[in-house]
């Protein structure tokens, strides 16, 4: 007889398609693509749709489909729209912010310009599809947590490519939209200022990924553990305690000396997962407007380890950028 | 068949799989003939000893007899590969030191040095579509692929190295992004070049600080001198581009991954002497004295 | 259990057991000695302490305690207290009657710190290349290690490890958000379950992966972020010694590019 199995469902339950919210469903059971996958009833439910378009849904996916179709087409046209180069290429193809002589005009199309509309339109789908998170939410009768999440994202993704070329007076520090071309953006950006190891929000932002790495290990192992008691029905235990969420509570009580419960867990997670962005935009939005070089801010405050010179003390070579000394005066 | 046997012969593919991809190798060149890629012959050159210069087989003879040859531009090429390393091996002692440099350093038995670098010609889009990165999209290796506007920018021209600030707080003394992408693409192809990671050199936690470098910055520091001093008066000028005539007129190919430009003979860029080795090799051993081998 | 019922007891809400026992012994022994390295050392600056593993010069051998030995020491310590902690966690889990994935999660990321203090290490021929214990030298020490591949962001296992913690912190404010989302709805509205929470997600992206399936999702994005991260320092050192960005060697010299008509 098949066993119960908390890594992947031995028994899949097909039954008639789930079709939304009472008063939404007609209709909707029949829509392209909605049916069942059994290989991802394995591991998760079957049922695939029905999707919910609604009006800010379709202009969030117009807006996405401009934004996609610009950076594509521009990437496609840098390789002489030969089909097997853009396939080749495609991870180090890019479309890149105006150069630093605009400011913050509106370039040329050839010159940047392409890149700013591609932003405006890609910005204005995240702003529909966040509407459209919250309104489901409000129309589902659940709370808006995870649009406040979704927030903290967009206030990143902001940071990155409009608050902060505004605050330092030019579009061509944002980030180019490219696979290769945004992580070199990422490894110059901590080259120019000074080591991004030493910036204390970047310390934080990093702290709260892992955190959020460790919380999910934690609690999908806890919750698959105990699912063999229900434990997944969160909700459930939430409002009346069963089994499963005592014997969870109890493993980490003993194991570490307090315990969350089952609603307390979910807010540890969500404060770690939406943190991870809110601080991380904070550090990026001090770089380069206040600190131009984080290694000699934590010099200055007190937290870079001295280590031992392993060269002379021969100064740099004449004609280059006289250094002021980088030991904290004595 | 049986699982095991499977699994062993997935095992025995992926490890020729992973030899193919893990393991490095610099194409170094062989000694003797080398094949353009349209199948003709590049010329053949004579390995008596490293310190002749590379002689052509139509000509035929010794480095005596092409500097004393009546054609002119053979004349002036062997001239001024002459005295361009003597340059290096006198005014550059800073960076080449004792051991110095012979033609094998560059050269290594072939015409066209294999690590010489050829200018590329900006890409041309169409008209309103968005500038892009000059990429080679033909380049076989991933040195050659990156785009060389490091090098053009640093090399070919005196602009000094400056990327970050030498203040805490905001001074307006950061270098703007794209500069620093050229930093930083010029400075790891010269790493692969000569077969060292940034550590060599810096300490990443202030890579601008001088004092927490290491003594081989300061040799670092001479090489890009130096390179500056080749490529901008050895081989850029005149008498150089001459030799792009006479190659022409002998058929030495370029091969194609390397040859959009052809806007020069071709510049040196670390490699073209180290060859992903800190020490170039001159060919000989031991060392002769460069009395000997300029005679 | 082992040790039978000697250590079957508990202090205040902590359960000791055998693993208790040797996880508090491990624990003590090694605060102590990283105590002790920052006494020897230069300061007591919280952010400025650090306690070096031995040079590289003494290889894989036992170095004096002033030159490293410390180092080796504390994690020796910091290996058996962790790993004492992931079998504690087993008996936790079978006295509750629970399934072993917790330890089973905590010792992805055991895996991940065995390789950077001793499998590669091991590998690479000395102690040495291991990572400081200080605060921002092994910040240092990271930088340091990615800047000798050249730009360790080419690294391909690194990227799947990149990918894996960024998905992770999506999946994980999404789950959280829905869970109090359900259980929060605001103003009159009842709680809602399962069935309204897979309504939400299959509105606004087209697929609910479940109450159970959210769990596994979860748990392996975050095991295999730690395991990609063990890899890809595996990787760096014992199998590839130049800058990543030249691995990609091969993908220029694919046939299919030139069997299709690519330049």
């Amino acid at each position: 007889m098949a066993k119960f199995h908390t890594l992947y469902t031995a028994i899949e339950l097909i039954g008639p398609i789930d079709s939304g919210l009472p008063g939404e469903s007609r209709g909707r059971p029949q829509q392209p693509l909605t049916g069942y996958s059994k290989l991802l009833g394995r591991i998760g439910e079957a049922q695939i749709g029905p999707l919910y378009l609604g009006t800010e849904g379709v202009i969030s996916l117009v807006c996405g489909f401009v934004a996609v179709e610009i950076i594509g087409l521009n990437m496609w046209a840098s390789v002489d729209w030969n089909v097997v180069n853009f396939v080749k290429l495609l991870p180090f193809l890019s479309l890149d912010p105006p150069p630093a002589k605009y400011g913050l005009h509106l370039p040329p199309l050839h010159d940047g310009g392409w890149w700013i509309m591609a932003g405006f339109f890609l910005t204005l789908a995240l702003i529909f599809w966040w509407v459209r998170m919250y309104r489901r939410a409000r129309a589902t009768g659940i709370g808006v947590h995870i649009p406040w999440a979704f927030a903290s994202a967009i206030w990143l993704y902001l940071c990155l490519g409009f608050i902060r070329p505004i605050l330092m007076g030019s579009w061509s520090e944002a980030v180019p939209f490219g696979v290769i071309s945004h992580l070199n953006w990422t490894a110059t950006f901590s080259l120019r200022y000074g080591n991004l190891f030493y910036n204390p929000f970047h310390m934080l932002s990093i702290v709260f990924l892992y955190g959020s790495a460790l919380l999910f290990a934690m609690h999908g192992g806890t919750i698959l553990a105990v699912a063999r008691f229900g434990g997944e029905r969160e909700t459930r235990e939430i409002v009346d305690r069963g089994s499963a969420a005592e014997r969870a509570a109890l493993f980490w009580r003993w194991t570490m000396g307090f315990n969350a419960t089952f609603e307390s867990i979910h807010r540890w997670c969500w404060w770690f997962a939406t943190l991870t962005p809110l601080v991380g935009g904070i550090g990026i939005l001090l770089t380069g407007t206040v600190v131009d070089n984080w290694y000699l801010w934590g010099v200055k405050h007190g937290i870079a380890p001295d280590y031992p010179s392993v060269v002379d003390d021969r100064p740099p070579p004449p004609g280059l950028f006289d250094p002021k000394p980088y030991l904290p005066p004595k | 068949m049986k699982p095991s046997t499977i699994i062993l012969t997935l095992l025995g593919l992926a490890s020729v799989a992973a030899a193919g991809i893990i393991i490095p190798d610099w194409h170094a060149p062989v000694a003797g003939v080398q094949l353009g890629p349209d199948g003709s012959s590049m010329v053949q050159f004579a390995n008596t000893s490293p310190w002749q210069v590379a002689t052509v087989a139509t000509h035929g003879g010794s480095f005596d007899a092409a500097i004393h040859s009546k054609d002119p531009q053979l004349q002036a090429v062997t001239r001024a590969m002459t005295v361009m390393t003597q340059t290096i091996n006198t005014k550059w002692r800073s960076h080449v030191g004792a051991q110095g440099v012979t033609c094998f350093t560059c050269h290594r038995n072939q015409a066209i040095p294999p690590e010489t670098w050829f200018p590329r010609t900006p890409k041309q889009t169409p008209a309103m579509f968005a500038r892009s990165e000059n990429w080679n999209e033909s380049a076989q290796t991933v040195r050659n692929f990156f785009p060389d506007n490091g090098w053009g920018l640093y090399f070919l021209q005196d602009e000094p190295i400056h990327v970050q600030s030498t203040t805490a707080l905001r001074s307006n003394t950061v270098a703007p992004q794209l500069v620093a992408k050229r930093v930083y693409e010029f400075m790891m192809q010269m790493s692969d070049g000569i077969g060292v990671n940034c550590g060599y050199c810096h300490n990443s936690r202030a890579l601008a600080d001088w004092r927490q470098s290491t003594p081989n910055r300061w040799i670092g520091y001479n090489a890009i001198q130096m390179t500056r001093d080749i490529d901008q008066h050895f081989l850029l000028n005149p008498a150089a581009l001459q030799t792009r005539e006479y190659m022409k007129q002998n058929s030495l190919v370029i091969p194609l991954d390397r040859s959009v430009a052809r806007a020069a003979p071709g510049l040196i860029v670390c490699a073209s002497c180290h060859y992903g080795h800190t020490k170039p090799d001159t060919g000989a051993s031991p060392a002769p004295t460069r009395q000997a081998a300029l005679r | 259990m082992l040790g039978g019922t000697l250590f079957d007891f508990w202090v205040g809400p902590f359960f000791v057991g055998l693993f208790g026992v040797t996880t508090m012994v491990f624990t003590l022994v090694g605060v102590g000695l990283i105590l002790y390295g920052a006494a020897i050392g230069p300061t007591w600056a919280l952010f400025k302490i650090s306690i070096n593993p031995p040079p590289l010069h003494y290889g894989l051998g036992f170095a004096p305690l002033r030159d490293g030995g410390l180092w080796q020491w504390i994690t020796f310590c910091a290996l058996g207290a962790f790993i004492s902690w992931a079998l504690r966690q087993v008996e936790v889990a079978r006295k509750l009657g629970m399934g072993l994935h917790v330890p089973a999660g905590f010792s992805a990321a055991i895996f991940a710190y065995f390789v950077l203090v001793v499998l590669r290490p091991f590998l690479l021929g000395a102690w040495g290349y291991g990572f400081p214990y200080g605060i921002m030298s092994h910040l240092d020490w990271v930088s340091d290690v990615g800047y000798q591949y050249l730009h360790f962001h080419y690294n391909p296992a690194h990227m799947i490890a990149v990918t894996c913690f960024f998905t992770t912190c999506f999946m994980l404010a999404l789950h959280s958000g829905e869970i109090l989302g359900a259980a929060n709805p605001g103003g009159d509205e009842p709680v809602k379950y399962g069935e309204h929470e897979s309504i939400y997600f299959r509105d606004t992206i087209g697929y609910s992966i479940g109450e159970l399936g959210i769990h596994r999702l979860g748990y392996l994005l975050a095991i295999n972020a730690a395991v990609w991260s063990g890899i890809c320092m595996l990787m760096a050192g014992p199998f590839w010694t130049r800058g990543w960005p030249y691995w990609y060697d091969w993908y220029l010299n694919f046939p299919i590019w030139s069997a299709s008509g690519a330049q």
